[in-house]
Formats: structure tokens, C-alpha cells, sequence
């Protein structure tokens, strides 16, 4: 299920479908896209990022809801504004990645560190286990990943203050 | 009809909080009240704190408001669904009616096993209504079941431990180690008794000093110079020094080979303990910091017991010890020479904290740069394939630069000014002896007795250079303390994860196995919500050769896992000869099991040995029988070293098909009753795939077999096949059976396949 498009490398891959025309709600709340080149609308479409962390805005994939990718859009400007807001509102509904703000508290005691933050969603404590939890995106972003699986960013060193800042040093 | 025999929690209501079950108790629901699980967001992704009920015909939803807790109960009757959708560390229970969303829950992962059975229970209810529950799933006996918090201290436990770090470890690290030095007692007391007195000795020459000078050389007015007395007691510190130097050789000797012991024995638990950890383990670590742990981090706790320890005691003893003979001897210049004492405990503790965090900064990047280079060797053919060494080359030099900037802080920072303060604080006491202590002797009335003299001005300058070295070298110790601290956790870390797969203590030998197999109700999910496999129930009669199909993440794999008892599922039982498999001893029950993998791994060593790795001892004979079966022997015989031909570490030196066939000899000699073909055939040409496939119409003959293969011919001879998508059982039935089924999943790869073979025979 894919088209061939010329462009430089001339194996550049879209998924067969078309094109977005309008993206809608049905009242059970599913979502709905309708397509050009195609009557029937998507129902029950799930929505996923390509690059959740390095251009989470940008390359998001409409799958139906058995995981098979329908149409991916490259950018969220090809849609108009209603449609926009569901896309995004879709994304941010099953995520949960707190921004951390702040760092309030550092504890590492026998190899668990625990971190205590003040985050977009407030306070949160977390432990993880170690520097192997620890991504970093860039010399001044970072991901922990705590050992329930969640994942809390810290998105710019550089923006935090002092103490957290000497807190964090080590990851960096 | 007993409520309480459908529970799948001991007692849900239990596990609320206690305002929240005192409000529920007594009531009709608390009654039935079937499972319950915690919920910690809201609509928009913020914290809340929240609980969903379940009985036999109700749904609850409560949460904490300002005026305690509040709810509402939903009729099971309004929902025709309930979705489970994983999102990114959260998931999201969406309740759906005819055609409309009833209701949204949102979850972090904290208490995803929870939420898991509720969902599951949900669901039951959903489906059929109370009345037709299965049985809740076999209770996993007592200890088996993984906690998530620590009762102790309500710590998380992380995912790959059964027990919490902090409570486990809470006694001091270091202390531990002494375990290991317990068999070696004697040993140890012997060096630590000789290094004693070894320092008492050394305190007793700058003791002798002060009559030396006093009344061997006359320094006090009260004797003249007696050369005598001189030669006597130099005569005295010339033996201490020959006693000190032969006890040194012996306690040296003594105390560097009690480290060997240790680090050894230490090298070999760790490396032991690896071994018994579960699959589990390894999948979430990389092999190059493991690696470290067993070798780097054991030398650096040889370096601590055979040297840091005992230097760390002498010198606390040595402090003390020259302290009492500077009271005894003077206490009022005592006093003073003492003075720079507190300077040095403060720049002692500010550089402590430092002193550790810039030492883990360091050991993390020297392992990232050690796993820079374990990632590339053995991907070396794929490096050249592409041309990418320089690429390679320069992410090395990266990361060596990066371990060059962190160890020029390190120094520049922290190294290069703790020695010299030390030496400044060091020095200071000695010009403070000098000048206090020339005052007093200068402005002392001639004849007094109780006046200072030069012998014990002398002797408290030397004794200073006995006082301030153990401070300054504690200083160095500090360090050595903080890397020994360092690498013993990490390797306690590994000690105190106990494998989440074990043999019961009254575990069965499987002594004669017929290898009929059941899986009933088998439900498995790597991270507690995803799962992997749903539901399956399937009887495998002894002997019978089963065929597992279908599209990759399937769970085909996860399937085979389960049976070689790779990981344990949450829900339903593997009863192998009808009984648990839980219930084998499992060492015992693995070597029944043989297994052919995709991607045979060769040990570094001869080919006879790797075809004898699972059966060490078998006979030479045993071994080419077996390579005759698998279709090796003629190719083997045809190498130049023939059987005695070396494969390298990752047997490079042979074709995928050769060793595909050298891991299905070792897989024959092992003589398993249950086998396990996990793609054994897919990545060798159609001529190879003839010779191996006669070689496993050897292999499964008399064995159950379970085959997994996407090249569905090699299936052929099957007895039944299992068609997996998605977790689910989707077909089951003989390769004629199937094949002729209208819009059969197997019918239509099968279809596909034989179509791109024909493609390729006209192409041919």
C-alpha cells in the first residue's frame, strides 16, 4: 500500500489513501477522517506521531483501528482549524509526559534516584534506577524514564534555576 | 452462590482508602464488590485521586472532593464496551454504550497490574454478565507474585528487582562486603594484627627521640652528651626499623592476597548470579555495563580490601595514637599543633560530596565509551558494508573527548586543589610548633623542670609528620572509599535481584517426560496492559508436531518462551504431562527442551564442542552420529581441522546454513522431548532448506515439536497448525484444513507465497 514519489533519493513512500479533507468527532466520540479519493470515512481512527520527541508537530500517522497506517500528514497546516483542534486534542489525550519545571528534591539512595519535581501537571515524585533512565535528546534536553514506564522531560537545562541546574548536572 | 469465589483481588474492598471503604462498607455493593483499581487523572492529564468499583452489575467511579468522597454507579446494562487504549505513560479506559462514550478513565502506570485485572473482570462482566465468570485464574502460589511497592517503605520496586533496593540494601555497602571476607577471617585478623603493631612501632620512634636528644645528646642542661646512651638507643630504632620492615613483607603479602581471595570470590558470585537471572533482566540492560560490573567493579573492591581497608583503620589508629603521645608529652602545645585539625575536617567533608559526584559523572562516561565500542566490533561486517568507519571512529572520539572534558573538570576542579590545601592545613601545624613552642623555650627560666625542651620540641616535630600524612592520605582514601562504594553497590545491585523465575523448594524432576502439552487460558503481556497473548487454549498430544503461522508480532515467539518457561504468563497455566509447569524443577525441565533459534549462536571453541555444548560428556561417537543426522558431517569433515575447526565468537568463519545445521546436531545430541524450531529454516537458500529439513524429520520424529515459520512448506508435515495474529488463536487445523478455508488467514499467505514462488521459478 504505497505510492511511489519522485524526490531526490526517488523512494520516498507516502501510504496509498489520499488525502485529508476534514477530520471530525461522531457522538461516540470516535474520530472520523474523511478522505479524498475515497466515499467511505475513516471511523475509529487512531492518530500517532512519527517523531513524538525530536518534531512532535509535524509527521502524524492516521491508522484505522487495527494499526494500519491510512494517510500520514506531514504537516498539521494542511488542515483547517476545526480539524486541527481534534488532531491535537487526539495527540495530547493519551499522553502523559510532564514537563518538569523545577527540580525540588534529588535523593539517590543504592542505586534508586528519586526526584522530586515541580512539573506542568504539579508536583510529582519519581524514582528511576539509574543513568540507563536517562535519555538525552540534546546537550541540553533529557528524558527520565521513571520505573513505572512513564516519561518526564526536562526541556531546556538552560531556562532552570540554580539549584536544579546543580542538581541535574550529573545527566548532562 | 458464593460472591466471594469470584473474586480475582483477596478482598477489594481492602485495598481502598479507609474513609472510602468505611463509607462503602455495610452497603449491598461493598457485598459484591468484584475488583477495584486506582485512578490518578483527570480529562485534561492532571493528578487526581480516584477509584473505579466493580460488582456484578454495576460500575463505581469515586473520587475525593472537598467534602470527602464522592460517586456514582453506572449499570453495567448502559455499556456495550470497554477499551483499554495505551497511550504514552498513561492508558485510557474509554466505557462505550450503543453509540455514544458513557465514560473516560485516565491512568498513569503506577498501577497498571491493577487496572489490568479490573479491565479484564470488566470486560467478563460486560460480555455475559456476573453469572458466567470463568474461575478467577490460578492464584500464583505465595512469592511468585511481583510487587509493586515496598511494604517497608512504600518505594516503588523496579521492574526488573523483586525486592526493594533501598530496604534490601539498608545495611552499609560497604560493611557488606565483609561477608565476603568472612571465610577468609583468620587471615584477615592475622594482617590487621601485624599492621598494629607495626604502627605502635612507628610510634614508638619519634618517642625515643626525645631522650635522645635530651640526654644522649645533652639538650637538657640536667645530663651531658653520653654517646653511650646514644649509641643505645639508636641501637633501639634500628631494630624496630629491621622488625618493621620484615612485618610490612608479611602483612603486605598477607593482605594483597586476601584481596585476590575475595575479589575472586565476589567475581564469581556476581557472574554466578547473572546466569540465574530471568530472560527479563538482560532484554532491559546493555551487555557492555554488565560486563563492567563482573570485571572493572571487582578489581576496584580487590584494590579496597587489600590496601584501602586496612590503611583507612591504621590511619584512624595512627591519629589517635600520636594524639595521646602529644597530650602525654606537652598538652598545652598539644592544643596548639592540634589547631589546623578542624580546617582540615571541613575541607575534608566540603570536598567529599564533590568528590563522589564528580567520580560517577566519570565511571558513566568511561562505561558509555566502553559500550561505544561494544556496539561497533561485532557489527563490524554491517561498519565496512556501509563504509562507516569513519563515522564510528569519530562517535568514539566523541565520546573520548567527552570523558577528557569530564576528567579535566574533575581535576581542575576538585583533584588539583584538595592535595594542596591539605598540604597547606598540613604544614601550618608544623610553623605553629616551631613558633609557640619557640616562645616557651626561649622565654623559660632556666632550670625549671617542667620547662619545654628541644628533645620533645623534636619529637613533636616528627610525631607531626606521622600525624598529618594518614589525615592527608585519608584524604586520598576519601577518594578511594567513594570508588569502592560506587562499584560495590553496583555489584550488590546485581546480587540483589533474585530471578523472577525460580524452582519451588518441592519442585518435580521430570524424569520421564511424554511431552503432551496444555495451555490453557494463557494470557501474557511484557508490561502488564499490551497483551501479547490472549486467551489460549490449546492441547498438544505427545509426539504430535504443531506448526505456529502467522504475521510477525503475532506472539508466536512468546508462545515458545512460555514453554521453555523463559518468562511466566500472568493469567492461566502451562501444564506439561498435566501438571504445572511451575511445579518442575526448572534446570531440569529446560534440559528436555531443545531449541533451534532463527540465529544459532557458537560459542568461541571447536565445532565438537559446540555440538556437545548441552550434553558435555557425550562421546565422540554420540557426536558425529548426531552431526550425521543434521546433514553436518560431510561439510565438517571437509574443513581442513574438521571436527577440531574453531569457530569464532560469533562463528563467522561458517555459512548461516552450516550453522544452522551445527546448532540442530547440538539440539539432537541433546535428545529434548519437547523441541522447539523457532524459524530455524528462514534465512538459508531453498537446497539448504532440503538438507536441514531432512535433518529435522530426524530431529522431530518421536518428539513434540512446535515449529514456527513463515515459509509456510516448511510446515508441511505437521500434525496441526496454529494460525496467531495479534495474540489471538485465529485458525487451528490441519495444513488441508486450513488451506481450503474461503478467506482463511493461512489460505491467503499460503496463496501469496506460492504465487512469489512461481515468480521466482519462471525467473529462474
Amino acid at each position: 500500500m504505497c505510492i511511489k514519489q519522485e524526490n531526490s533519493n526517488g523512494i520516498a513512500c507516502r501510504p496509498a489513501g489520499g488525502s485529508v479533507k476534514k477530520i471530525e468527532r461522531d457522538a461516540a466520540g470516535k474520530v472520523v477522517v474523511h478522505l479524498t479519493g475515497r466515499d467511505e470515512p475513516l471511523v475509529d481512527a487512531r492518530l500517532a506521531r512519527y517523531f513524538p520527541w525530536s518534531l512532535p508537530d509535524a509527521y502524524i500517522s492516521v491508522r484505522d483501528s487495527s494499526g494500519t497506517e491510512v494517510v500520514m500528514l506531514q504537516t498539521l497546516d494542511e488542515l483547517d482549524q476545526a480539524s486541527r483542534q481534534i488532531v491535537e486534542a487526539e495527540l495530547a489525550d493519551k499522553i502523559f509526559n510532564p514537563k518538569i519545571l523545577k527540580v525540588l528534591q534529588l535523593k539517590r539512595e543504592f542505586g534508586i534516584t528519586s526526584i522530586t519535581a515541580l512539573t506542568d501537571r504539579g508536583e510529582i515524585s519519581f524514582q528511576f534506577n539509574g543513568r540507563d533512565d536517562v535519555r538525552l535528546l540534546s546537550s541540553t534536553r533529557a528524558l527520565f524514564r521513571d520505573v513505572d514506564g512513564h516519561t518526564f522531560e526536562l526541556p531546556d537545562i538552560t531556562l532552570t534555576d540554580a539549584n536544579t541546574r546543580k542538581l541535574l548536572r550529573r545527566y548532562f | 452462590m458464593m460472591v466471594t469465589s469470584k473474586r480475582t483481588q483477596e478482598n477489594p474492598l481492602k485495598s481502598l482508602p479507609r474513609e472510602l471503604s468505611q463509607q462503602l462498607d455495610g452497603g449491598p455493593d461493598a457485598e459484591a464488590l468484584l475488583a477495584a483499581t486506582p485512578y490518578d487523572l483527570d480529562n485534561e492529564g492532571n493528578f487526581t485521586e480516584g477509584y473505579l468499583l466493580l460488582t456484578d452489575n454495576k460500575l463505581g467511579h469515586f473520587y475525593r472532593s472537598n467534602n470527602g468522597w464522592e460517586g456514582r454507579w453506572i449499570e453495567i446494562t448502559r455499556l456495550s464496551q470497554a477499551d483499554l487504549i495505551e497511550g504514552l505513560g498513561m492508558n485510557l479506559l474509554r466505557l462505550t454504550g450503543e453509540d455514544e462514550v458513557v465514560s473516560e478513565f485516565r491512568f498513569t502506570l503506577r498501577n497498571t497490574d491493577l487496572l489490568g485485572t479490573f479491565h479484564h473482570q470488566l470486560e467478563k462482566v460486560i460480555e455475559g454478565g456476573a453469572d458466567e465468570i470463568v474461575e478467577a485464574p490460578a492464584a500464583p502460589a505465595a512469592g511468585e507474585e511481583k510487587k509493586v511497592r515496598c511494604e517497608k517503605c512504600d518505594r516503588l520496586i523496579p521492574a526488573w528487582s523483586e525486592v526493594c533496593q533501598a530496604c534490601m540494601s539498608r545495611r552499609k555497602i560497604l560493611f557488606r562486603l565483609l561477608d565476603f571476607v568472612k571465610p577468609y577471617k583468620w587471615r584477615a585478623v592475622a594482617a590487621f594484627a601485624i599492621a598494629l603493631v607495626l604502627t605502635v612501632m612507628e610510634l614508638a620512634q619519634p618517642w625515643l627521640t626525645r631522650p635522645l636528644i635530651n640526654e644522649g645528646f645533652g639538650a637538657d642542661k640536667r645530663y651531658s652528651p653520653n654517646f653511650n646512651l646514644v649509641f643505645l638507643f639508636v641501637g633501639v630504632m634500628s631494630g624496630l626499623l629491621v622488625l618493621r620492615v620484615l612485618g610490612q613483607m608479611v602483612q603486605l603479602r598477607l593482605s594483597l592476597l586476601l584481596g585476590s581471595l575475595v575479589s575472586q570470590k565476589i567475581r564469581n558470585t556476581v557472574y554466578a548470579h547473572l546466569h540465574r537471572l530471568s530472560l527479563g533482566f538482560f532484554s532491559k540492560r546493555q551487555t557492555g555495563a554488565l560486563v563492567t560490573r563482573v570485571t572493572t567493579d571487582t578489581e576496584r573492591l580487590w584494590y579496597f580490601i587489600s590496601s584501602t581497608f586496612i590503611e583507612i583503620i591504621l590511619s584512624i589508629l595512627t591519629v589517635i595514637g600520636v594524639g595521646i603521645c602529644l597530650f602525654v608529652m606537652n598538652w598545652q602545645l598539644a592544643i596548639f599543633t592540634l589547631l589546623p585539625i578542624p580546617v582540615m575536617l571541613f575541607l575534608m567533608i566540603f570536598f567529599h560530596k564533590r568528590l563522589h559526584q564528580s567520580f560517577s559523572r566519570l565511571w558513566h562516561r568511561f562505561a558509555m565509551l566502553t559500550a561505544v565500542v561494544g556496539d561497533a566490533l561485532p557489527g563490524v561486517r554491517v561498519i565496512k558494508a556501509f563504509s562507516q568507519e569513519d563515522r564510528e571512529v569519530k562517535r568514539f572520539e566523541d565520546m573520548s573527548r567527552a570523558l577528557y572534558e569530564e576528567e579535566r573538570r574533575y581535576f581542575r576542579g576538585t583533584r588539583s586543589v584538595f592535595g594542596p590545601m591539605m598540604l597547606l592545613a598540613g604544614t601550618l601545624g608544623s610553623l605553629i610548633v616551631w613558633i609557640v613552642g619557640g616562645w616557651w623555650l626561649c622565654t623559660a627560666s632556666p632550670g625549671d623542670p617542667n620547662a619545654l625542651n628541644v628533645g620533645t620540641l623534636m619529637a613533636f616535630q616528627m610525631f607531626l609528620g606521622l600525624f598529618f600524612r594518614p589525615i592527608h592520605q585519608m584524604a586520598h582514601m576519601d577518594e578511594m572509599l567513594n570508588r569502592a562504594a560506587t562499584s560495590a553497590h553496583r555489584v550488590f545491585e546485581i546480587l540483589d535481584t533474585q530471578p523472577v523465575i525460580y524452582s519451588k523448594s518441592n519442585a518435580r524432576s521430570p524424569d520421564k517426560l511424554q511431552g503432551r502439552i496444555e495451555l490453557q487460558n494463557i494470557t501474557f503481556s511484557y508490561d502488564g496492559v499490551h497483551k501479547v497473548l490472549k486467551n489460549i487454549n490449546v492441547t498438544i498430544e505427545a509426539g504430535q508436531m504443531i506448526g505456529l503461522a502467522g504475521p510477525s508480532g503475532g506472539g508466536k515467539t512468546t508462545l515458545v518462551n512460555l514453554i521453555s518457561r523463559l518468562y511466566d504468563p500472568q493469567q492461566g497455566r502451562i501444564l506439561i504431562d498435566g501438571i504445572d509447569l511451575r511445579d518442575y524443577d526448572i534446570t531440569k525441565l529446560r534440559k528436555k527442551i531443545g531449541v533451534v533459534l532463527q540465529e544459532p549462536f557458537l560459542f568461541h571453541g571447536t565445532i565438537a564442542e559446540n555440538i556437545a555444548y548441552a550434553k558435555p560428556d557425550a562421546t565422540l561417537d554420540e557426536i558425529i552420529t548426531a552431526a550425521r543426522a543434521a546433514n553436518a558431517n560431510d561439510f565438517i569433515v571437509g574443513f581442513p581441522d574438521g571436527y577440531d575447526t574453531l569457530v569464532g565468537e560469533r562463528g563467522q568463519t561458517l555459512s548461516g546454513g552450516e550453522r544452522q545445521r551445527i546448532s540442530i546436531a547440538r539440539a539432537i545430541l541433546n535428545n529434548p522431548i519437547i523441541l522447539i524450531l523457532d524459524e530455524a529454516t528462514s534465512s538459508v537458500d531453498t537446497e539448504t532448506e532440503e538438507l536441514i529439513q531432512q535433518a529435522l524429520d530426524e530431529l522431530t520424529a518421536n518428539r513434540t515439536t512446535i515449529a514456527i515459520a513463515h515459509r509456510l512448506s516448511t510446515l508441511r508435515k505437521a500434525d496441526r497448525l496454529l494460525i496467531l495474529e495479534k495474540g489471538d488463536l485465529i485458525e487451528e487445523g490441519t495444513h488441508e484444513q486450513l488451506a481450503n478455508k474461503v478467506e482463511g488467514l493461512y489460505a491467503r499467505l499460503l496463496k501469496t507465497q506460492q504465487q512469489n514462488q512461481s515468480f521466482i521459478a519462471v525467473s529462474a
